[in-house]
């Protein structure tokens, strides 16, 4: 028990209970629900990162399908010069999506240059015009990203010794949420590491952040690159379970579905980011399954399948802050009824019994009002 | 006695309004300087001009012979400045231990964190309530603790300078008594230099050993605080008693 008290223990535990969990689940889903959950995983990582930016360093970011879409092209053309010159191997898609979520974490970080000077409403600004912005840019230079037609992303069929019937979208499913998985756990000890202290000071009191030996724009870049690693490689493993990377896959409408997740599920909370994220996958999913049973005409589905999920996530969202402030991830602490400062006493020692002889002649201040 | 913080001309302000004028400082090592005057004086401009929050548009800040100008707040921090806000700064979402360990950010290197620790360790044996609390998030202190935290955040840098704004705004009379008994101690312990900002002018002159008076960004008297005390032209003008 002394063991799991340290929270790095406590986390390869969970991720491997995780990895074990994955493993059953995809193996009985169908394709189509694996595929789904491939779809799920690029989501959770995603929305990981926006969370530790957006509630725990306290920065906004409406951009944010933009920086999935720098790790989801990356990950596309790696993908498509090693099978041009027919390398492959276990290592090729692992290595693609490393140096997707690392060119989106230098993005990122230039984008926390601009983003440290920008407060409220004016970074909002920015981060929107980002997610506008940056997709268009592939319209622009066609003969490499092959305009509104995408690039196709083809990767290594699942290895052999998984065995002849190991589906494609199960193996999809492995590699996204596997790097959910890999994305959770690395920000949950960054969230229990100083580096997560500072994050939260920065947010919560920039002027004592500063005064305590904080750099408030480093902080802040760093949290943005932080969760732009993140985002990037939930773009790679995006466009490897869509098998294309296009403009249309990370338009605004992803942006304002990743915000939503991270608010619904409880913001800052890792946990709720993975609530959020299969709320809205899954809503999404269940709409266009309702649309579709509506027997409207190609083009009204079309129109619903466009807005009814961005209607729905908007509502649900005006609904969360009203009533759950806290996100689902508030109402499952509440209804354990385990506050996290609860958590947190526990187990701390009693007060250090020595005195500093120095000091101990003046009378220690009491406590003060309530 | 050679000084520890040499302020000359210093002016700023905010934007176009400026709110310091000229103004001339000398901190001794080991000594409290009460900076008093009416509100809107420019006391709390002049202490976020000196730990580096507000940019100065003139003047010489120097602090053991380092010019501080131009430095930014961290580094300022490292050199030994430490400052105490009004409103006093506390990170909510932090425990009482969380808070007290960012005191100790400026350290680098080995034995950095055993010196935090020892530091920590001092600052709950000067205020046991914190070390009760130590698991608390601040925003869950009373205001009284929340100024213990603040202060001990403040002195786990173990400063060379600390700047302190209003320390007993809000707090019940016993407490901030206590905070300012403390302040003598922790004078004579670690021979800091402590520029208080207090609008309790008694109880400020009371512990001080020298003291300033501020009047529309201007310093207009400066002395022993005994004698600033007995000055009755000056308190009338200035100090309202």
């Amino acid at each position: 028990m002394a063991l799991l008290r340290s929270t790095l223990v406590r986390h390869l535990v969970l991720l491997a209970l995780g990895a074990l969990a994955l493993v059953l689940l995809t193996g009985s889903l169908s394709t189509f629900h694996n595929y789904e959950l491939a779809g799920l995983g690029a989501y959770v990582c995603t929305a990981a990162g926006l969370t530790v930016l957006t509630g725990l360093n306290g920065q906004i970011s409406l951009g944010h399908a933009a920086l999935m879409a720098i790790g989801g092209y990356t990950v596309a053309l790696l993908q498509i010069r090693f099978s041009d010159r027919a390398i492959t191997g276990l290592w090729v898609l692992p290595l693609s999506l490393l140096a997707g979520a690392a060119v989106t974490g230098v993005a990122a970080a230039v984008v926390g240059v601009a983003a440290a000077r920008l407060r409220g409403p004016y970074l909002a600004g920015v981060t929107l015009a980002l997610g506008v912005a940056l997709p268009a840019l592939t319209s622009r230079f066609t003969s490499v990203f092959k305009g509104d037609q995408g690039l196709s992303v083809p990767f290594d069929p699942p290895p052999a010794s998984l065995g002849a019937n190991f589906a494609v979208e199960r193996w999809q499913a492995w590699i996204s949420l596997g790097a959910a998985l890999i994305v959770l756990f690395f920000l949950a000890n960054l969230n229990r590491s100083a580096i997560g202290r500072h994050f939260r000071a920065v947010r919560d009191d920039e002027v004592a952040a500063q005064l305590s030996g904080l750099s408030v724009p480093r902080v802040q870049i760093l949290a943005f690159t932080v969760s732009g690693v993140a985002a990037g490689l939930g773009g790679g493993v995006f466009a490897v379970s869509l098998q294309t990377a296009s403009p249309g896959s990370f338009d605004l409408t992803l942006s304002l579905a990743l915000l939503s997740a991270v608010v619904i599920g409880g913001l800052g909370s890792l946990a709720g980011a993975v609530w959020g994220s299969i709320i809205v996958v899954y809503l999404g999913i269940v709409l266009r399954g309702f649309v579709d049973d509506l027997g409207l005409s190609a083009a009204s589905a079309q129109k619903l399948h466009d807005n009814l999920p961005n209607a729905a996530f908007g509502l649900l969202l005006v609904l969360v802050m009203l009533i759950l402030p806290g996100g689902i991830q508030g109402l499952l602490r509440r209804l354990a009824g385990v506050a996290p400062v609860d958590r947190l006493r526990r187990g701390r020692p009693e007060p250090f019994a020595a005195a500093i002889a120095q000091h101990s002649s003046s009378p220690p201040p009491s406590g003060g009002q309530q | 006695m050679t000084e520890l913080l040499e302020v000359e001309g210093l002016c700023a302000g905010y934007g176009a309004a400026p709110v310091l004028h000229d103004v001339d400082l000398r901190l001794a090592p080991g000594t409290i300087t009460a900076v008093l005057g009416a509100n809107g004086a420019g006391k709390t401009t002049l202490l976020r001009t000196l730990s580096g929050l507000l940019r100065p548009s003139a003047g010489r800040i120097d602090l053991t012979g380092r010019d501080l100008i131009g430095l930014p707040v961290e580094r300022r921090v490292m050199l030994g400045v430490a400052h105490v806000p009004e409103g006093r700064g506390v990170i909510g979402e932090l425990t009482v231990q969380e808070n007290l360990r960012l005191g100790g950010l400026w350290r680098k290197g080995a034995g950095a964190r055993r010196e935090t620790d020892a530091a920590i360790a001092e600052v709950y044996d000067l205020f046991e309530p914190l070390a009760r609390r130590r698991g608390y998030h601040g925003h869950q202190l009373s205001g009284g603790e929340r100024q213990m935290l603040a202060l001990g955040r403040a002195l786990v840098a173990r400063p060379k300078f600390l700047l302190l704004d209003e320390p007993s705004l809000g707090l019940a009379p016993v407490v901030a008594a206590s905070i300012m008994a403390l302040l003598r101690t922790l004078r004579d312990a670690s021979g800091m230099a402590v520029l208080l900002v207090e609008q309790n002018v008694h109880s400020a002159l009371a512990i001080a050993d020298e003291g300033v008076v501020v009047s529309l960004g201007r310093v207009v008297a400066r002395g022993k605080a005994a004698d600033l005390q007995a000055d009755e032209g000056l308190r009338h003008a200035y100090l309202g008693f």
